[in-house]
């Protein structure tokens, strides 16, 4: 894998919020054909760490780049790759689904209807698609910001905390649509509380605490290295 | 179909939400109601005074007290010795507002060469500002009876008793006006004084749309996905900027428009000024809302939710609506230089002053507040923009403001 097909490189990562310091010399990278987890407790840094990244926030030190585009020197390159889901995201109220599809794959091709038919797939909202989104569940609206983030077939899908208020059935729905995501073009980058979700998903997991980086491998790779049955034993054994 | 333009129609269609037209769209009833109110407190006053008179006196100038008022009111009761109770009695029970009583002793006191009095009684449905109407109707009625008497005792003409007469010429910024400063300030104030509140409110308007905009976008969590959209931020401040001054020029259009209907319906012209000024003022106006939209969009960076964008938003609106009542209470040129300054400062001080200054030949103050203007929103606009490509949008730090910012929205 050489670092020109790298989705994100990061290297010594710094961010401070007034005297607390957020991200402290974070360092990882993601490859194509890879699923990517950040997991940690809140207040580790993993928002913050996929913010940066999707060119949200401005970083104190270090270098981020994604497909070898600096984020604060070209974030627009950094834009045209990525799409972003963020944690607590929502759609507009006034607009139907079907609406909100298009309007985010106008911003990506021309002519967005192929994009626009994969977005309705993945939704998979039925005829609610042309309800108006201020009318959606939680668990509806979530389908569709998953649908609008994986429909443009970006380079890199950043998706923070992705299944949070989907019921068991949606919930699995969407992850066999991220873990099929993947290719030789293109990597994700997710983070979750949930760690059977992470172990399910993630080729390699990096485990965060305080804004340090403490471990990062394969989930399995983990366990045998801490001796822990799961992922989560494995993190309470790293940052002990 | 563009980036921007894209944008420019998801503003559009976020900003023209019920919710956020139909306040605005109201405002001027308030407007409508105060002018018509003020409407019809004119032609009241225009009309004869519905009087009762009673004649406890039956000599020979209370005579000529009533047959002044005959000529001068509508009579619609005439008694002779009533007592006082009586006489309240007769104007509670009928249509008069006014009743005048001439005492027993009336015309020997005017005979004997002292003063006699006139009893007084007015009637109100309610006290307001334009009660003191009626006590003006009293007064001319009283007037025309000394006069009519003193010429009937003294055999003096009219032109005796006034034998001055008086016209006025007002010069204002060097622009000759046949009126007096107080008639002219009548005027004037009537003219445009409605007018500058209505152009101030449209500027409002402005500040409100677009801070609704950003206030929403944090609280629908809709704001970190526009920013990560290949999009430039300018195009996005470009697009929060342009749907906000489109809705608001309509917005003023509509407002200046209901002003002109109501006024017109009234008889009288919102102002005597010319094509080309209409143009002028519209361009002040427009450049206002321009500048009160990057302001508040300014603000809106710093905001946390909906409530909290209007929070930010309410200094900004007193200081907007302040130049009409500075205009039409304050005389600016006697002001202390640094009031002064800071009144010029504020954006939308100069569409309200624009069509007075055009009325009286000040074009060149008006061109030289719309190159401020100018200058003022391509600062504002480029700090907005600025704002928009820092992360301050997401964090909201306002650096040394933060204190202010915070007590403003809890």
């Amino acid at each position: 894998m050489s670092s020109a097909s790298e989705p994100v490189r990061i290297d010594g990562l710094t961010r401070s919020y007034g005297d607390v310091q957020a991200l402290d010399g974070v360092t990882f990278t993601v490859g194509t054909d890879e699923i990517f987890g950040l997991v940690g407790p809140n207040g580790a840094g993993k928002t913050t760490t996929l913010r940066i990244l999707a060119t949200l926030l401005e970083h104190d030190g270090g270098t981020v780049s994604v497909y070898d585009h600096d984020v604060a020197d070209d974030p627009n390159a950094v834009r045209s790759s990525i799409r972003y889901l963020p944690a607590e995201a929502g759609a507009y109220e006034n607009m139907t689904g079907r609406q909100y599809l298009e309007f985010v794959a106008g911003f990506f091709a021309d002519d967005p209807e192929a994009y626009v038919q994969r977005g309705v797939e993945i939704a998979d909202l039925g005829e609610r698609l042309d309800d108006e989104t201020g009318e959606y569940s939680t668990g509806m609206t979530r389908k569709l910001l998953v649908a609008s983030a994986l429909m443009t077939e970006p380079r890199l899908a950043i998706l923070d905390e992705v299944t949070t208020g989907l019921d068991v059935r949606n919930a699995r729905r969407v992850r066999e649509t991220i873990k099929e995501y993947p290719d030789d073009e293109r990597g994700v980058l997710l983070s979750s509380h949930d760690m059977l979700e992470v172990s399910y998903l993630c080729d390699r997991v990096a485990l965060l605490n305080e804004g340090e980086i403490v471990a990062v491998g394969s989930p399995d790779g983990l366990c045998e290295r801490y001796d822990a049955e799961n992922l989560e034993d494995a993190f309470l054994e790293a940052t002990r | 179909m563009s980036a921007f333009w894209q944008l420019l129609r998801k503003e559009l269609r976020e900003l023209a939400r019920p919710q956020y037209i139909i306040p605005l769209l109201l405002m001027p009833l308030f407007f409508v109601l105060v002018i018509q109110g003020g409407g019809a407190a004119e032609e009241a006053a225009a009309q004869k005074p519905v009087v009762a008179v009673v004649d406890n006196d039956g000599g020979a100038y209370a005579g000529i007290a009533n047959e002044t008022l005959r000529q001068r009111a509508n009579v619609t009761a005439y008694e002779t010795s009533l007592t006082r109770q009586q006489s309240v009695e007769l104007l509670e029970g009928g249509p008069a507002r006014l009743l005048f009583v001439f005492p027993e002793n009336f015309s020997d006191r005017i005979g004997s060469g002292q003063q006699a009095d006139v009893r007084i009684y007015s009637s109100l449905q309610q006290v307001s500002v334009t009660s003191g109407t009626q006590s003006a109707k009293a007064d001319a009625l009283l007037g025309a009876i000394d006069e009519n008497i003193t010429t009937n005792v003294t055999g003096a003409s009219p032109a005796a008793l006034h034998p001055t007469t008086s016209s006025h010429t007002t010069f204002v910024q060097g622009t000759q006006v046949e009126a007096s400063p107080g008639a002219l300030s009548g005027s004037v104030g009537q003219r445009f004084f409605f007018l500058g509140f209505v152009i101030s409110l449209a500027v409002f308007g402005a500040g409100t749309l677009v801070v609704n905009s950003m206030g929403s976008e944090k609280e629908n969590g809709t704001l970190e996905t526009l920013l990560t959209l290949p999009v430039q931020r300018r195009t996005i401040v470009g697009a929060k900027l342009g749907a906000s001054a489109i809705l608001s020029a309509g917005l003023a259009g509509f407002y200046i428009g209901v002003l002109y209907l109501v006024r017109d319906s009234g008889g009288a012209a919102i102002a005597q000024l010319s094509g080309l000024d209409y143009a002028l003022v519209g361009v002040s106006l427009l450049l206002a809302i321009v500048d009160m939209l990057a302001l508040a969009l300014c603000l809106g960076v710093f905001a946390n939710d909906s409530r909290g964008a209007q929070s930010l938003l309410m200094p900004l609106s007193f200081l907007m609506l302040a130049p009409p009542m500075i205009v039409n209470f304050f005389d600016v040129s006697s002001m202390a230089l640094p009031l002064q300054a800071a009144f010029y400062a504020i954006p939308s001080t100069h569409p309200v002053i624009a069509p007075m200054e055009l009325a009286f030949g000040g074009t060149t103050t008006v061109l030289a507040g719309i190159a401020y203007e100018i200058g003022f929103a391509a600062i504002v606009i480029g700090l907005t923009v600025r704002l928009f490509g820092s992360d301050r949008l997401i964090t909201g730090d306002a650096g040394r403001l933060n204190v202010v910012f915070d007590a403003l929205q809890d």
